[in-house]
């Protein structure tokens, strides 16, 4: 009886359990088929990048997100909607370069790394690196290329999660050449729209 | 619910790498199944694991089979597995007549050929939660028409 009452309330926390969990096998098979880290990294992202040319697609639908207007707002969308609706947390936004084409995103509690540790002969394996794929493919897809350096790490030797000791962020970067234009297309709207800007 | 569309993305990404990484090397698609039913097998550890701590001890196999068929499944696809069926000697038929992973290539009978190496990971996933309640079993999957799909647990008796 107990076990039936349990159930409801946690159903979607271990949803994300699910993910975390099909996430680490996912990159644990990876490193077993690859022999250097910097391999692994660039598969993670590519397949980060298919799953955010298709996933922007279910964001547009079920966010009634708009068109932004500047990067601010888009940066402010990524954290606050779509990591919220995606992942249930909202990273902070810092950094920001004086440009305002640069920013950085900072995982305070990051789920894909819950339950992990990375051993120490996988130093350079930056094991949230699909995240970036994510962003960069589903930007891609509402606005112009945008580069996302990968810069989240687990560190290492730390058992399950330790949450504010890590830093784990992203930058975004503009090709400076075509900025002012660029921040203008900026925008998470629908592809045509972006395309007619164009 | 929002967590899904990702998992589901994910899955797809996992089976299109395997497969895409095995086209360069050795051609075997019984290595691909193997793979994805090992990472399956080790989220269902992890998940199971996690899943019972608070849930009172189970009477038997059957009760077991119950809670793989309602609150795993409800867990992991949103749905209960849709048929249950045993010959009390070991063998376990679960049926899912929409098969979460399956719906979205599921108009037609175009790619009712690929559909095994979307079972894999789950078969594997069946396979893990049994095992960390100590039940040894061998799991297949066999699909007629999607998104309808039979796993069938055989139960290895010590």
């Amino acid at each position: 009886m107990s076990r039936q009452a349990n159930r409801g309330t946690e159903s979607k926390k271990m949803s994300s359990e699910l993910f975390t969990l099909t996430y680490g096998a996912l990159v644990t098979q990876l490193c077993k088929d690859y022999e250097n880290d910097e391999d692994v990294n660039k598969q993670l992202d590519k397949m980060g990048y298919n799953i955010g040319v298709r996933l922007i697609e279910d964001f547009l639908a079920r966010s009634n997100v708009g068109r932004c207007h500047d990067f601010r707002e888009t940066a402010d969308v990524i954290a606050k909607v779509a990591f919220k609706m995606y992942l249930g947390i909202t990273p902070s936004i810092t950094n920001w370069s004086p440009a305002g084409d640069e920013f950085s995103l900072i995982l305070e509690n990051n789920p894909l790394v819950d339950f992990v540790e990375l051993p120490d002969n996988h130093s350079s394996l930056i094991y949230s690196n699909l995240l970036c794929g994510v962003l960069r493919g589903a930007l891609e897809m509402v606005s112009a290329a945008l580069y996302i350096l990968g810069h989240l790490k687990c560190s290492r030797g730390l058992i399950n999660v330790l949450m504010n000791k890590r830093e784990k962020r992203k930058a975004f970067r503009l090709p400076s050449a075509s900025l002012p234009k660029m921040v203008m297309l900026l925008s998470i709207g629908s592809k045509l729209d972006v395309s007619m800007w164009w | 619910m929002a967590d899904e569309a990702l998992f589901l993305l994910l899955h797809n990404e996992m089976v299109s790498g395997v497969y895409k990484s095995a086209e360069q090397g050795e051609v075997e698609n019984g290595r691909c199944i193997t793979k994805l039913e090992n990472m399956g097998f080790r989220v269902g550890q992890g998940l199971i694991e996690r899943f019972t701590k608070d849930t009172a001890r189970f009477k038997d196999e059957l009760d077991i089979m119950k809670f793989i068929c309602k609150d795993f499944w409800t867990t992991v696809f949103k749905k209960q597995i849709d048929n249950l069926r045993t010959n009390h000697q070991g063998i376990y038929v679960l049926q899912d007549n929409k098969f979460r992973l399956l719906t979205q290539m599921s108009s037609g009978k175009q790619y009712l050929e690929h559909a095994s190496k979307y079972l894999a990971f789950t078969c594997g996933l069946i396979r893990g939660g049994l095992s960390n309640l100590g039940i040894k079993s061998i799991v297949t999957a066999e699909v007629s028409s999607m998104p309808a799909c039979k796993f069938q647990v055989m139960i290895q008796k010590l």
